[in-house]
């Protein structure tokens, strides 16, 4: 239980942003009406956005 | 005492003791403590049925997103202070007939910005017993030279790799009380669970705008005014030196009360509301204990 709880404190910066900043930015793009480029949908969109700042947030311990 | 008090006001204090300062400080603090806070009692209720009154309001579009979140906000940001003067045994001390309400109060709302109500207590106790000290006050982190740098370091703090979080573990297991750490991650992780699930249900965007954003503007604001403003520059400590009154550009209410914070520091029982009052009153004493008393 304890390394469960561990591993998941340990990798808050990447559940957090597929947890909650992929759907933000999807439901934002698709509130302002803002088409992404490429012809990728919002979803993808933000699974690429929210995927790369996660991880360099879980790399570097830091979002800022 | 009302008339004794204001002869301390107004006659000049050099030629009295410590011992006889302390005595006349204590008689004020008196004064100004005892009363039922209703203020602190309707507050943290009337503030908690507000902001989930909003979510449904928000939801059904009877309140447009912008203005909840303007109103969630101010809500986020109100949470503290009540839990503060519970904290403090302010509304009931261990063993009198309301101290479930004391607890009630800290319970029912310290939630709302990702805190257990026990954890909030036991780190602030601390932070009074240690103010100032950079290696046992558990709010140390939130000292900076200016207030641009504070509010950076209020955000960097909260960061994976801020230093802040330890430390109020360390607090925690300073004082015995391991079993909040774990406390403290239920709540954090039941936090993120509801956010996830908000925004996997459709709405992502309430819960970023009604709590998410909210929380981190409250704690930022609550983090300035509540901890760096009144004890900066923070680089001395003991009774009358680990904090300040000072003058707030926006004004007492403002800034929640903290230009008086000096007198929370020296005489904690004080409810909120009462230690401008109470300020007015002993800053003679306060002078003669050579204070950092500001404009104020």
């Amino acid at each position: 239980m304890e390394k469960i709880l561990t591993l998941i404190l340990k990798s808050l910066p990447l559940i957090f942003a597929f947890g909650f900043l992929v759907p933000v930015f999807t439901q934002g793009i698709d509130a302002i009406g803002w088409v992404p480029p490429f012809g990728i949908s919002s979803l993808v969109f933000a699974i690429i956005v929210a995927g790369i700042w996660g991880l360099i947030a879980q790399i570097r311990g830091s979002w800022i | 005492m009302n008339a004794h008090s204001n002869n301390i006001v107004r006659r000049d204090l050099s030629d009295l003791t410590p011992a006889q300062l302390m005595k006349l400080e204590r008689q004020i603090a008196r004064k100004h403590s005892g009363d039922f806070p209703w203020l602190m009692v309707i507050w943290p209720f009337a503030n908690l049925v507000c902001w989930l009154a909003l979510w449904p309001l928000v939801l059904t579009g009877t309140v447009p997103l912008w203005a909840g979140f303007l109103i969630a906000t101010v809500n986020l940001s109100l949470v503290y202070l009540p839990t503060h003067d519970a904290q403090h045994d302010i509304i009931a001390r261990p063993g009198q007939k309301l101290r479930w309400l004391n607890e009630l109060i800290g319970h029912a709302t310290s939630w709302m910005i990702i805190y257990p109500f026990n954890v909030l207590r036991v780190t602030h106790l601390d932070h009074h017993k240690h103010a100032n000290d950079p290696k046992l006050d558990p709010d140390y982190t939130s000292h900076a030279p200016g207030p641009w740098s504070a509010i950076w370091r209020t955000l960097t703090e909260r960061q994976p790799n801020g230093k802040r979080g330890g430390d109020y573990l360390e607090a925690l297991e300073r004082a015995g009380r391991k079993d909040l750490i774990l406390m403290a991650i239920v709540y954090k992780l039941g936090f993120l669970a509801i956010l996830f699930a908000l925004a996997w249900s459709g709405f992502a965007l309430e819960a970023f705008f009604l709590w998410w954003l909210p929380y981190h503007i409250a704690i930022t604001y609550l983090t300035f005014f509540l901890s760096w403003a009144p004890h900066h520059p923070g680089t001395r400590q003991g009774r009358y030196h680990d904090t300040r009154s000072w003058k707030s550009a926006v004004g007492n209410i403002g800034s929640m009360g903290m230009q008086f914070h000096i007198v929370h520091h020296l005489h904690p029982y004080i409810p909120l509301d009462r230690t401008p009052a109470a300020y007015r009153e002993m800053r003679p004493i306060l002078k003669a204990r050579g204070c950092d008393l500001g404009e104020m």
